[in-house]
């Protein structure tokens, strides 16, 4: 998979026309990662976003709070891995404002990133409104599947709660 | 055959050697075996050094000596060598007169080797190959009532009940003579294994009695007992239908914990009968002839006929009436439980796994269990039915067609 393919099959783009995508394809960044190096940690700062196009990646998130010396984090750990065909895209949050990450990203293997920051990003769609539209509405449609998805997973888990509170 | 079975058939050789062993040594066998070839080389010994060993006829070397006491000692006595000289006679003596005493000593310990083995292989110990059965754990004075119970809840097909308990021989002899069916597993019914023995995983339903099966059980902690009980039942078959009996109203809220399908506190409906029979009697008398197992109008829980579903109540009520004479009492909703996969969505998702996993970890089981059941007791005419329904009836005769066909001893009333 090249980079243009990888812009455009993956979601937040998917709405774009030829012009349009070779725009973006401006703005992102080619970056290699060997097996193993941590491209994101989770919790620290960051302000780009990434696409897989080559390579296998590990995505690790803690699914339990700190407790002073009682650290569930490292065994409360869910952990999936992803592919180029995934068409996965890392950090989208980072686009709209500076904030931690939410998971953990490892290379399993070496992999080719493209990377677009958010310095870049708002240039782009300061420039041409109708691609910056374009974008963030595939964006904010991301974001509000996702927000979904966590209050189906608040419900599941607060009625899992109630079940084993209630025994 | 593979390594792995020769080695297990091995080690069951060494298993039965030493459990043979241990049973020798308990009888003090080997002691016996010591004293035999203590007499018998002290009578070889003996003879051989006696005055004038060259009088007795037939003696050659040590070994004929040896011979000789065995011979004697064993009361066979061949005569092929005898002592002539008074030493030797004396020394003969002796070891005749040991000679019944150490064999019938030898015979005693291997025929109450022998017996011991005969009372262990016998009833209670052999392992239950019934299913669908329904254990009793526990005995009391009660215990007769309730095997009569079971019995006369259906009719035709008797369940299969199995025993659990500690009371001794004669007293299950007793109990099996009155019902030749009952099988009988001889333990306390807290412990897994003997839970094991009698099938538990592949039973029906079980109940537990106040268990006072064994002098070291009183009435006091008959309740800790129980729960116990019901802990280790329901850890093993959660899905069984299991049946508690309480002496202290106090311990309902812990033996509810345990998961327990119906609890019944021994004399709770005393104060309920005796007032109501002070008051307007009669009253009681109905109740006792509704429990009793003597009277021909039994309780009978069937399933609503296929053809009366979402009927009304008032509907069935009258088909049964007129056609079977039954009078129906109440109505038995099962509501189903919810299962983890109820809650868990059809993609699963990472937190599913996590749900999932958790419960898994924490060994307990939280979606076990019979369905909940609730009764509405003479529910009004326009009742509707549902397919979870049975209903509960008074009858001479178990109602039987095709539309009714059902467990026969869904629910003891």
């Amino acid at each position: 998979m090249n980079a243009s393919d990888a812009i455009r099959r993956s979601f937040i783009f998917s709405s774009l026309d030829e012009e349009q995508l070779a725009k973006v394809l401006t703005i992102t960044r080619e970056k290699k990662f060997h097996k193993d190096e941590i491209i994101m940690q989770e919790g620290e700062k960051g302000d780009s976003m990434y696409l897989v196009v080559e390579g296998e990646v590990g995505v690790s998130k803690s699914l339990t709070m700190k407790f002073g010396d009682n650290d569930f984090r490292q065994t409360e750990k869910v952990l999936t891995s992803f592919k180029p065909e995934d068409h996965v895209i890392f950090g989208e949050m980072a686009l709209i404002g500076q904030d931690s990450r939410s998971a953990s990203i490892i290379a399993r293997t070496d992999c080719l990133f493209l990377g677009i920051s958010r310095g870049d990003f708002i240039k782009l769609i300061e420039a041409d409104s109708n691609l910056g539209m374009k974008i963030l509405m595939k964006l904010s449609e991301l974001l509000i599947n996702r927000l979904k998805q966590s209050s189906q997973d608040i419900i599941r888990l607060t009625t899992a709660l109630s079940i084993a509170l209630n025994k | 055959m593979g390594s792995d079975n020769i080695g297990k058939y091995l080690s069951g050789i060494t298993d039965r050697l030493r459990e043979i062993y241990f049973l020798l040594k308990n009888e003090k066998f080997f002691y016996l075996l010591f004293v035999i070839f203590f007499v018998i080389f002290f009578g070889a010994v003996s003879l051989f050094f006696a005055d004038r060993y060259y009088l007795t006829k037939g003696a050659g070397g040590f070994f004929d000596a040896v011979y000789w006491a065995v011979v004697t000692l064993g009361t066979v006595g061949y005569g092929d060598i005898v002592p002539e000289s008074t030493a030797g006679r004396i020394v003969a003596m002796m070891i005749i007169l040991c000679g019944p005493l150490i064999l019938s000593l030898v015979t005693a310990s291997i025929s109450s080797i022998l017996i011991e083995r005969k009372i262990k292989e016998g009833k209670g110990l052999e392992p239950v190959k019934e299913t669908g059965h329904i254990i009793i754990c526990g005995w009391n004075e009660h215990g007769d009532r309730v095997i009569d119970g079971l019995l006369h809840q259906g009719k035709g097909a008797s369940p299969k009940i199995v025993l659990i308990s500690e009371l001794d021989r004669d007293e299950v002899q007793s109990i099996q003579y009155k019902y030749k069916d009952l099988r009988f597993v001889r333990g306390n019914f807290v412990k897994e294994d003997v839970l094991a023995r009698a099938n538990l995983q592949r039973a029906a339903s079980a109940i537990v009695l106040a268990d006072m099966s064994s002098e070291g059980h009183s009435i006091e902690n008959a309740d800790e007992r129980t729960i116990f009980g019901c802990m280790a039942i329901k850890s093993m078959a959660p899905k069984i239908r299991l049946c508690a009996e309480l002496i202290k109203e106090e311990n309902r809220e812990h033996l509810r914990r345990t998961n327990v399908d119906e609890i019944v506190v021994r004399g709770e409906s005393a104060g309920f009968l005796l007032a109501t029979s002070a008051i307007s009697p009669g009253v009681t008398d109905t109740i006792m002839l509704l429990v009793n197992n003597k009277d021909v109008n039994k309780l009978w829980r069937v399933p609503v006929p296929q053809k009366y579903i979402d009927a009304t109540f008032g509907e069935i009520a009258s088909y049964l009436r007129n056609k079977y004479g039954a009078l129906t009492l109440a109505v038995v909703r099962e509501e189903e439980k919810i299962s983890l996969d109820d809650i868990l969505s059809d993609d699963s998702t990472f937190i599913d796994e996590f749900i999932k996993r958790k419960f898994e970890e924490s060994g307990k089981d939280f979606f076990g269990g019979r369905d909940d059941t609730a009764v509405t007791l003479n529910p009004p005419d326009d009742f509707r039915l549902s397919r979870n329904d049975w209903l509960v009836i008074v009858s001479k005769e178990r109602p039987l067609e095709s539309g009714i066909i059902g467990k026969l001893v869904g629910g003891a009333a």
